[in-house]
């Protein structure tokens, strides 16, 4: 009996042992999340970024002539571009905490006297504030809040706010939302400015 | 002694080493952070996009004679018909000497454009009196017919809306017609689109003394706009 008890103890100790020889073996995982914010105008039917985006407002086309002149003899009025290139929409990706601001400036007009005038006229009678735009876009979830109508100048102006977004998401700020008031008193000739769109977090 | 030396020098050597090793590490893991920061900021720069406009003001400049609906005629017309009512013009003779219109058709405005802050002109001319009738056509000539800007029709020079840019010191009051070009209206700068030049067709008037010839005297008036 003493005999089958050392026997015993001495397995036991060998599986204890045993045990104590097994291979743990561990690794580590890492993630790491990028912090995004970003924002690009689009086409409006794709996210890619447009390429050249743009808007114009040719009035000096002959078939466009009337309704300017029409719109000034009424008094004055907003006129809607002739053409809009790849500005669909502007959308926004942020996965930060915390709220993100959308601000907008242009750069002074430049003015050129496309038609070769003489005298020459001075670009007078066209300022930025006269380009206005009202979001008629849909706007996602993510946005908390967004201007009714502003109106460009070189000074950047915050014209949406927003959280989190998933993705890629809707400011609904298109090239068809601007319009051009005129009254009448635009010199003659070709006027210019690029308008950039900036993301912020305070 | 020396042995227990020994020992503590190379625990303080192994410790040396540990924090070298550390230091590195914590450089390591500095450098990976700046790094995998400095990727992934590159990797979502874009903060801003950007996008051009482009306007176009046309260079246009007209007059047009308009109804009372707006719209350009081409029959345009002031008629004195008092062939039809000689009492009215045994009264003119006897009286003031002056007649207005029976009828004016499809003049109830003349207006122009004109884009650029330049000197612009309207002027105006007739063709010689055509008559039809018996006898000499005496009395009755074209200075005879007149106008008086803005008399009768109420008629301001000037759009409806905001401040008027024709000033009415640099239209004529009265004109009388000519076969020459004669300036009735002298401005500079542009019109706010299309701005009445403050008279109509109502605002003709003919002068009679009564020794016109019996009969139909017409002309054609012609109004242009020039820059000198």
């Amino acid at each position: 009996m003493k005999r089958h008890l050392l026997r015993l103890a001495a397995l036991a100790a060998l599986s204890v042992a045993g045990l104590g020889f097994a291979q743990i073996d561990a690794h580590d995982v890492t993630v790491r999340i990028p912090s995004i914010l970003q924002v690009r105008i689009t086409n409006g039917t794709s996210t890619a970024a447009s390429a050249a985006p743009a808007i114009e407002f040719d009035y000096q086309a002959a078939a466009n002539i009337n309704t300017y002149l029409n719109t000034v003899n009424a008094g004055g009025g907003d006129l809607p571009p002739t053409l809009v290139t790849d500005f669909g929409n502007v959308l926004v990706f942020s996965n930060r905490v915390g709220t993100w601001n959308l601000g907008v400036a242009a750069l002074g007009l430049t003015f050129t006297n496309n038609l070769g005038l003489t005298p020459a006229p001075t670009g007078a009678g066209v300022a930025l504030a006269d380009l206005k735009v009202t979001p008629t876009g849909t706007q996602d979830a993510s946005v908390a809040t967004r201007s009714a109508t502003y109106t460009l100048s070189t000074t950047s102006a915050v014209v949406a706010t927003g959280t989190r977004t998933t993705g890629w998401a809707s400011v609904g700020i298109g090239g068809n939302d601007y319009d051009l008031t005129v009254n009448g008193n635009e010199d003659p000739g070709q006027y210019v400015t690029t308008v950039t769109y900036t993301i912020s977090m305070p | 002694m020396k042995e227990n030396t020994h020992r503590r020098l190379a625990v303080g050597i192994f410790q040396a080493q540990k924090l070298s090793n550390d230091l590195g590490e914590l450089m390591y893991r500095f450098l990976t952070f700046i790094l995998t920061a400095l990727l992934l900021s590159f990797g979502q720069a874009q903060l801003s996009d950007t996008h051009t406009v482009r306007i176009r003001i046309p260079n246009y400049v007209g007059l047009k004679i308009i109804d009372s609906a707006g719209n350009i005629t081409n029959n345009a017309g002031v008629t004195f018909d008092y062939a039809a009512n000689p009492v009215a013009y045994q009264a003119a003779v006897l009286g003031t000497q002056v007649l207005p219109p029976t009828q004016v058709s499809s003049f109830d405005d003349i207006q122009v454009v004109w884009r650029r802050n330049t000197n612009w002109r309207v002027q105006v001319r007739a063709t010689t009196l055509v008559f039809t009738g018996t006898g000499p056509a005496t009395g009755f000539n074209l200075a005879d017919i007149r106008v008086r800007r803005g008399v009768f029709s109420g008629k301001t020079p000037g759009p409806a809306v905001g401040a008027p840019t024709i000033a009415v010191a640099n239209v004529l009051a009265t004109w009388s017609l000519s076969t020459a070009w004669q300036t009735v209206v002298n401005e500079n700068g542009a019109t706010r689109g299309w701005e009445s030049l403050g008279f109509n067709g109502r605002d003709y008037e003919i002068r009679v003394q009564g020794d016109e010839t019996q009969g139909q005297y017409t002309t054609v008036v012609t109004y242009r706009l020039v820059s000198p």
